[in-house]
């Protein structure tokens, strides 16, 4: 298998509760390589929050591996898997007093001493990220001051400050007005290209995603298939989002 | 930047040195600058100092660096600006303790005379009573996820516990509810000589520990989430940050009473005053603004009409208050969750 791949094989992800067990998805065989820029997309309730987060090891998966590398990350260190997939979730975080820059140096308190100090490296691929997700120019204002957009970019320069091979985000569009929601798109895609990472990311807004991805992983009735859009069309796949609406796609 | 934060580390130095001077020989009858400056003190003079006066201003400096650092700590894990060092049941855990000796002392060894303060008795039923209520927390705390769970249960242990103090309150002796009573106001000139050799080295490692925590608790505030992807254990930082708060807010209660408002507050001044929110600068400039607050606090209450001492407690809240209130209202965006 090729190096910093993703791959997810047998995966069933739900909850436990006490003997009783939830399970949401099963039988999840996915692959990921450096470059893809994939959506997660399915209907509201199908699981794409869950498998996220249990890529992320927020959750613990209820069978089945998920391995980097080909190494199952039940066997890296929580410190290892941090330096392997970031996150960015779709919870607004609230910090009095926090700089732009300094919420991006959090991202690199998985390389930093004791004391959380940044060298010079850390202070340049700070500066890096920021410029890259285009917010150079408020790098020195007050998170809590920046709108939706602003925000949700710095969010993104964390994950890539964290300077992982992987990112997840778990709808990264939502609470975007739509000229927003095209720029974080593309700006994804950008980091995926200029950086060869893979970033998976959940999202209801495929129609604007549908033309920067290639390749989507698509949850229907307990099922996740994976493909380009243009397979999924073609198999009449991308439907069955629509079924019991009555809407139907040309 | 850091060395303007130097500068105004060194300038605080200063600050709470002349404050601690104030405080010692402020009202001191007879006495004058040149024998301050030689350090030439009359007998009586010298006794005041050394027995009364100097050990009460380390006190107040201890109560006030330890309570403030604790109230960064909690805020900064609950994520929430009104929680401070007593948030968990802390306080009220070591009152319940107090009032199970004071009052179970008072209704089985009647003989017995204890003074309040200075009995360790107290002290250690104080602590014990706070120990308990923080395991039981931390025990929910390893099943429970939700961190804003935790400040409710903790709430809800307060009010069970004060429940109980009351009907040990109500079955009680006169006698006793006075010295509960009194227990319950705080005090600084409780601690002697000998209980600050215990005293000093507890709120020393309280504060080591604390600041150590500095990087974790930055990264606690982006939520447990984010700081589980970037590698932080949950549980293993709870349970030190919860020891270091018990170590700290437990030992003051301990030994000084519950004394409030100090831990909720200082944060904030901190905060106003730094623009800040990197832990370590806010937990070390909580440290002297504490302090300083305490010392002034303590010479307040010596501007009494009455005879004896205005309770502690009153002052802090007093001035605490205010500022909680200040907060509130102007940072609605910041506290809106």
């Amino acid at each position: 298998m090729d190096i910093n791949t993703l791959s997810i094989n047998n995966l069933s992800i739900g909850y436990k509760k006490g003997r009783k067990v939830d399970i949401i998805l099963s039988d999840i065989n996915l692959l990921a390589k450096p470059g893809d820029l994939i959506a997660l997309i399915g209907r509201n309730g199908t699981g794409k929050s869950t498998l996220l987060r249990t890529i992320v090891n927020l959750q613990s998966k209820l069978t089945g591996k998920i391995s980097f590398n080909n190494k199952s990350f039940d066997d890296y260190s929580n410190s290892e898997v941090s330096r392997i997939v970031s996150y960015v979730s779709t919870s607004r975080v609230i910090i009095q007093n926090i700089t732009s820059f300094d919420l991006v140096g959090l991202g690199r308190s998985v390389y930093t001493n004791i004391f959380g100090s940044l060298t010079k490296n850390d202070n340049n691929i700070i500066n890096e990220a920021l410029k890259l997700v285009g917010a150079d120019n408020i790098k020195h204002r007050l998170v809590s001051e920046l709108s939706d957009g602003e925000r949700q970019k710095i969010m993104i320069a964390r994950a890539i400050g964290q300077n992982t091979p992987v990112i997840i985000l778990d709808e990264p569009t939502a609470f975007l007005d739509l000229p927003n929601k095209y720029e974080v798109i593309k700006l994804l895609k950008k980091i995926t290209h200029e950086k060869n990472k893979i970033i998976i990311f959940s999202t209801h807004d495929l129609s604007i995603a549908f033309n920067q991805i290639n390749n989507t992983w698509f949850i229907n009735e307990n099922k996740i298939v994976s493909g380009t859009i243009n397979e999924l069309t073609e198999n009449k796949m991308l439907d069955s989002l629509f079924a019991g609406t009555g809407i139907k796609l040309m | 930047m850091k060395i303007r934060n130097i500068l105004v580390f060194i300038s605080f130095i200063l600050l709470t040195a002349i404050v601690f001077a104030f405080n010692i020989f402020g009202n001191i009858p007879n006495l004058s600058l040149s024998s301050i400056f030689y350090l030439d003190f009359s007998e009586t003079q010298n006794i005041v100092l050394s027995e009364f006066r100097i050990p009460k201003a380390i006190t107040a400096i201890l109560v006030g660096a330890g309570l403030s650092i604790s109230g960064v700590q909690m805020q900064t894990i609950f994520r929430n600006p009104l929680a401070g060092p007593y948030i968990l049941g802390i306080s009220s855990g070591a009152s319940l303790g107090v009032a199970i000796v004071i009052f179970g002392a008072s209704t089985f060894f009647s003989f017995v005379d204890f003074s309040i303060f200075g009995s360790w008795l107290i002290i250690i039923a104080a602590w014990l009573g706070s120990g308990i209520l923080l395991a039981l927390i931390l025990m929910i705390s390893f099943r429970i996820k939700d961190v804003l769970t935790i400040l409710i249960l903790g709430i809800l242990f307060g009010y069970a516990t004060s429940a109980i103090v009351n009907i040990l309150q109500y079955v009680s002796p006169d006698s006793s509810l006075k010295s509960f009573f009194i227990w319950t106001m705080g005090s600084l000139g409780s601690v002697s000589k000998t209980e600050l050799n215990i005293f000093i080295p507890i709120i020393i490692i309280g504060i080591i520990i604390s600041l150590i925590l500095s990087k974790t608790l930055n990264i606690l505030m982006l939520g447990e989430d984010y700081a589980r992807t970037l590698g932080i254990n949950i549980f293993k930082s709870r349970l030190l940050i919860f020891l270091s708060t018990s170590l700290l807010a437990g030992s003051i209660a301990a030994f000084c009473g519950p004394i409030g408002f100090i831990g909720v507050t200082v944060p904030h001044i901190v905060r106003m005053l730094f623009k800040t929110s990197n832990s370590f600068t806010l937990q070390i400039f909580s440290i002297f603004i504490g302090a300083i607050i305490m010392l002034i606090a303590d010479i307040i209450t010596r501007i009494s009409f009455i005879e004896g001492e205005l309770p502690i407690n009153s002052i802090t809240a007093l001035f605490g208050i205010p500022i909680i209130i200040y907060v509130l209202i102007n940072n609605r965006k910041v506290i809106s969750v």
